[in-house]
C-alpha cells in the first residue's frame, strides 16, 4: 500500500501509531495520521499545521475532548487489555503460537479468519472486526488511497507528506465511514467509531477554528509554487 | 502492552468482571477474535497433517459441513444480497 510514498511518510506513520497507543485505541485512523503530520520536524506539512493552530499539542487535547465526548473509543476498549482482564496475555498467545508454527503459518490463520474482505474490489475497504492477535487495524487506507490521486493528479510520481495531508483532509470532507462495506462498518462499530456524522479529522480541524477546504486550497496553492 | 501500568491493569480486570455489559459482551468479543485466528491455525496444521475434515470436524465438536464451509481453501464464500 506504501509504495509510492516517500521515508517521511513512514515516518509520519511510526508517530501516527504512537498517538493510537497513548489513546489505547485498537486502529490507526487520520485523526492519528494528522497528529502524526502535525508532530513531524519537517518543514512542510508538519510547519503548515502548527501555523495554523493545529500543533500536536492542541490536536491531542482535540482527540481527548472526542473521547470524553464518546465521539472516539475510550482506553476502556482495548482488547488486550480486556482480554487480560480475562487472564489472557495476548502477546503471550502471540509468542507461543509463532513458537510452535511460525510467523508465517500465523500471518495466514489471520488472513484466513478475514478471508472475507478478499472480495472487496475498492483498495481502502478493509473486513470485520480486528481480531485482538492482528495488532491494530487501518482505518486510514482510504486517507492514503485519496493521497495517491492526488500526487497523480499533481503530476508526481512519489506521495509525500504533502500529499498525505491532502489525502487526509479530502477523507475528511465525507462523513465518518464513507464508502465502506455494511461488514467493514460494523467492524468500525465494533472498535466504538461512529459511521455517520462528520469524520473525527473535520471536528478535529474546525474544533481549531480552521476550515478543511481553506487548508486544502492552501497546500495546493503551495504545492504549486513549488512547482 | 506496555502503556498500561499494573493499578490500571487491575482496574480494568475488574471492569471485566464487572457488570456493565457494555464492557462485558466487549470482552466476549475480542476473545471471540482470538479464537477464530487460533482455530484457523489448528484447522491449517491438521489438514497438513492429513487429518480428514470429518476428524477435524469431531474434535471441534461441530459438523463435518459447518468446518468445511468455514476452513476449506478457496471456497468463496456466499455472497447475501
Amino acid at each position: 500500500m506504501l509504495e509510492r510514498f516517500n521515508a517521511a511518510v513512514l515516518q509520519v506513520c511510526d508517530l501516527a501509531c504512537e498517538e493510537a497507543e497513548r489513546l489505547r485505541h485498537d486502529y490507526l485512523g487520520p485523526e492519528h495520521i494528522l497528529v502524526g503530520l502535525a508532530s513531524g520536524s519537517d518543514a512542510g506539512a508538519g510547519q503548515f499545521l502548527r501555523a495554523r493552530g493545529l500543533g500536536p499539542d492542541a490536536l491531542r487535547a482535540g482527540l481527548d475532548r472526542l473521547v470524553a465526548d464518546g465521539l472516539l473509543p475510550g482506553p476502556w476498549r482495548n482488547q488486550a487489555d480486556l482480554l487480560r482482564g480475562l487472564g489472557v496475555d495476548i502477546g503471550e498467545v502471540r509468542q507461543a503460537v509463532e513458537r510452535s508454527f511460525g510467523p508465517d503459518a500465523v500471518c495466514e490463520a489471520l488472513r484466513r479468519a478475514r478471508r472475507w474482505s478478499r472480495l472487496r474490489d475498492l483498495p481502502f475497504l478493509s473486513g470485520g472486526p480486528p481480531s485482538p492477535l492482528d495488532g491494530k487495524a487501518i482505518y486510514a487506507k482510504r486517507a492514503f488511497w485519496l493521497a495517491e490521486q492526488e500526487a497523480t493528479s499533481l503530476g508526481q510520481g512519489q506521495a509525500g507528506l504533502a500529499h498525505l495531508l491532502l489525502g487526509v483532509l479530502r477523507d475528511a470532507e465525507d462523513p465518518a465511514g464513507t464508502g465502506l462495506s455494511r461488514r467493514a462498518r460494523r467492524g468500525r462499530s465494533y472498535l466504538g467509531l461512529a459511521c455517520q456524522g462528520p469524520s473525527p479529522v473535520r471536528r478535529l480541524v474546525e474544533g481549531a477554528g480552521a476550515s478543511l477546504a481553506d487548508l486544502r486550497a492552501d497546500i495546493l496553492a503551495s504545492l504549486h509554487a513549488m512547482t | 502492552m506496555s502503556g498500561a501500568g499494573s493499578d490500571e491493569v487491575t482496574a480494568l480486570a475488574a471492569a471485566t468482571r464487572s457488570q456493565d455489559p457494555e464492557v462485558g459482551l466487549t470482552a466476549v468479543a475480542a476473545l471471540r477474535g482470538l479464537v477464530d485466528v487460533l482455530e484457523a491455525l489448528q484447522v491449517q496444521n491438521a489438514r497438513a497433517k492429513g487429518w480428514t475434515w470429518k476428524a477435524i470436524a469431531e474434535r471441534l465438536a461441530v459438523s463435518k459441513q459447518a468446518v468445511h464451509q468455514k476452513h476449506a481453501r478457496g471456497r468463496l464464500p456466499r455472497i447475501r444480497r
